[in-house]
C-alpha cells in the first residue's frame, strides 16, 4: 500500500490550519501544519511534501512571497494559495505567482478535494 | 465760592455719580447692611462657642442662614429685578436669605470669612436663586472697600453664568457626539479587519464542518475525530460572537462608563482590530506587556478606540517602508506621589516633523489625505478626563513613540513586599 501524500499546510491562525488538517486527513492525506512560511521554509517537510496549502496574509512571510521562494530555489511542488479576503489587488498578485490553486475562505469543499487531487497526481 | 470746595457739595455729587453707576451697569448690583452680621458674629466670639470661625460654619449651617436674614438688602438695580426679580424692586429688599439655595450656604459661610479676615473682596461660581425659586448658575463677587465696612455696607456684583454654563454643555455634548463620530468613523476605517476577523473563524467552522462530514462518511465513521471537530467549531462560534461584540461595543453611542480597566486586556482588544491592517502591512508586532499591572480607571472601549487610533496613525506612517515594527508596550512608572501606568506605541516609520509636534494634538490637525484629523484631538480629551497625559516625540531609533500615563488604581497603603493578591 502506497504512503499517502503529505500536504504541508501553512496558516497563522491555528483553528484554520487545524481544521484544515483535519479535512486533508479526512481525505486520506496525511497533514502538517506549520504557523508561519518561515517555520515551513525552515523544515524538512519542504522536500517530502506533495502539496502546499498557505494562506496569503500572515504576519512575516507571505503566502505569495513563500511562493516565490519556492520557484526561486527550484521547487516544481504545487501550492494552493487561501485568502480571507478578496480584494482585487491580492487577485492580482495572487494570479501572477501563478499557483496551483487560489481558494477563499471559507472554500467549497468540493473545490478544495479536487485542487489537492490535482495537485497530489501531478 | 467755587462748589468742588464745599465737602457736602462734593460728597452729594460723589453719591450721585455712584448711583448712577449702580443703576448703570450691566450685571446685577446688590448694597447690603452687614452690621447686623457684626453683631451676631461678636455675640459668638464673645460667648467662647466659636474660636474658629470657619469649622463652627460648616457645623453649624443653620447660624450661616441666620447670617444671611441678618443682612439687609439696602438697594438694587434694575439688572437685579431683572435678573432677580418679578418687575418690583420692593419684594427684593428683604435679607439675602431667599436668594441662597442651601447647597450654596458654604459660599456665603465663605464670603463671611473673607471680610472678617480682612480681604479686598471675595469671588466665585456658585448657584443663586430667583424670588420665584428657579436657581441658576451665577459668578458672585463682592466688595470689602474700607470706607463703606465701617458703615456696615458692602456691595456685591451678580453675573448670571446660565448661558455660560449652557454653552458648556453643549460643547460637552457635542464633544460627546465627535467622539461616538469619530468611533463610527473608526470602524468604517476598520471595517476590513472587522470582516476579516469574523472570516477567520467561520472559515474554520466551514473546513471542520467539511472535515466531519468526510469524517461520517467513512464506512467506519471515526467518531474520536467528529468530536474533536464538534468542540473546535463551538470554539470559533464563540471567538466570532467574541468579535461582534466587541464591534458592537465600540459602536454603541453609549455614555462612556468609567471602571476599573486592566491595561493589558485593552492592548489585546486593540490588537484583535489592528490584526488584518497589520498583516495586510507585512508588519512585525512586537508586544511587551508587563505582567501583574493594576488597574486604571477608564472607559474599556474608549481606552481601546485611542490605542486602536494610535496604533492606526503607526502603521500608515509605516506605510510602504521597510520591515515594519509596530511596538506596544505597558509598564509600571513607580512614581513619587502615585503610580502610573503608562502604555506606548511606537513605529518605526519616518517618524514625526518638528513643525508638527505642537500642534499634533489639536482637533483636526491631519497630515492624512482622508483621516479626519479627529483621532489625536480626541484622544488627549480622553485621557486627560482621567486625570492622565498623553505625549509624542521621535524615538532615537527613528519613528514615532506616542505615550500614554494613566493613574494606576492600587489598594491605598499596601505595605512593600506584601503577598499579591489578585484584584
Amino acid at each position: 500500500m502506497p504512503v499517502p501524500s503529505l500536504i504541508a499546510i501553512v496558516d497563522d491562525d491555528s483553528s484554520f490550519r487545524t481544521a484544515l488538517e483535519s479535512f486533508a486527513r479526512s481525505l486520506g492525506y496525511r497533514a502538517r501544519g506549520f504557523a508561519s512560511a518561515e517555520d515551513f521554509l525552515g523544515s524538512d517537510a519542504l522536500c517530502e511534501a506533495d502539496c502546499i496549502v498557505s494562506d496569503i496574509h500572515m504576519s512575516g512571510m507571505s503566502g505569495i512571497e513563500m511562493k516565490r521562494v519556492l520557484d526561486a530555489r527550484g521547487s516544481t511542488t504545487a501550492v494552493i494559495l487561501v485568502t480571507g479576503h478578496p480584494e482585487p489587488a491580492t487577485w492580482k498578485q495572487a494570479r501572477a505567482c501563478t499557483p496551483h490553486c487560489f481558494l477563499l475562505k471559507p472554500f467549497d469543499p468540493q473545490h478544495m478535494t479536487e485542487c489537492l487531487a490535482r495537485a497530489t497526481k501531478s | 465760592m467755587s462748589t468742588a470746595e464745599n465737602p457736602e457739595e462734593a460728597l452729594r455729587k460723589s453719591e450721585h455719580r455712584y448711583r448712577n453707576l449702580f443703576q448703570a451697569m450691566a450685571a446685577s448690583f446688590w448694597e447690603l447692611d452687614f452690621f447686623p452680621v457684626g453683631s451676631l458674629l461678636y455675640g459668638l466670639k464673645k460667648s467662647g462657642q466659636a474660636t474658629d470661625f470657619g469649622s463652627y460654619f460648616a457645623e453649624h449651617p443653620e447660624f450661616v442662614r441666620d447670617l444671611m436674614r441678618a443682612t439687609r438688602v439696602i438697594d438694587v438695580n434694575d439688572q437685579t429685578v431683572a435678573l432677580f426679580g418679578r418687575g418690583d424692586k420692593q419684594e427684593l429688599l428683604t435679607s439675602v436669605e431667599p436668594f441662597w439655595p442651601e447647597a450654596s450656604t458654604p459660599v456665603f459661610a465663605a464670603s463671611v470669612l473673607a471680610a472678617v479676615s480682612g480681604a479686598a473682596n471675595y469671588s466665585t461660581e456658585t448657584v443663586l436663586r430667583r424670588i420665584d425659586g428657579r436657581e441658576f448658575p451665577a459668578l458672585f463677587t463682592v466688595c470689602f472697600p474700607m470706607d463703606t465696612m465701617n458703615k456696615g455696607t458692602q456691595l456685591v456684583g451678580v453675573i448670571d453664568l446660565t448661558e455660560r454654563v449652557a454653552a458648556q454643555e453643549a460643547l460637552a455634548r457635542m464633544q460627546a457626539e465627535m467622539a461616538h463620530a469619530a468611533r463610527v468613523s473608526l470602524l468604517g476605517e476598520l471595517a476590513a479587519t472587522i470582516a476579516h476577523e469574523v472570516n477567520q473563524p467561520l472559515g474554520a467552522i466551514a473546513a471542520n464542518a467539511a472535515a466531519g462530514q468526510r469524517w461520517l462518511a467513512r464506512e467506519i465513521p471515526d467518531l474520536d475525530e467528529v468530536r474533536a471537530i464538534t468542540s473546535r467549531i463551538a470554539e470559533d462560534a464563540q471567538r466570532a460572537a467574541g468579535i461582534i461584540a466587541r464591534v458592537r461595543a465600540m459602536a454603541s453611542g453609549a455614555a462612556p462608563e468609567t471602571t476599573l480597566v486592566p491595561v493589558n486586556a485593552v492592548i489585546e482588544d486593540a490588537v484583535t482590530f489592528l490584526r488584518h491592517e497589520i498583516r495586510q502591512s507585512g508588519t512585525r508586532l512586537q508586544l511587551a506587556l508587563a505582567p501583574d499591572l493594576p488597574p486604571v480607571r477608564a472607559d474599556r472601549i474608549q481606552l481601546q478606540q485611542v490605542l486602536v487610533n494610535l496604533a492606526l496613525n503607526a502603521l500608515q506612517a509605516m506605510a510602504g517602508r521597510e520591515a515594519p515594527v509596530l511596538g506596544l508596550r505597558s509598564a509600571l512608572d513607580r512614581d513619587r506621589d502615585r503610580d502610573k501606568v503608562v502604555l506606548t506605541v511606537e513605529d518605526n516609520g519616518p517618524g514625526i516633523a518638528a513643525d508638527h509636534l505642537p500642534k499634533l494634538f489639536t482637533s483636526f490637525f491631519t497630515t492624512r489625505a482622508n483621516g479626519m484629523g479627529l483621532g489625536l484631538g480626541i484622544a488627549r480629551s480622553i485621557i486627560t478626563q482621567l486625570e492622565g497625559t498623553i505625549e509624542a516625540c521621535n524615538h532615537p531609533g527613528g519613528g514615532a513613540r506616542f505615550t500614554i500615563a494613566l493613574p494606576a488604581h492600587t489598594p491605598a497603603h499596601t505595605p512593600v513586599g506584601a503577598s499579591h493578591t489578585k484584584v
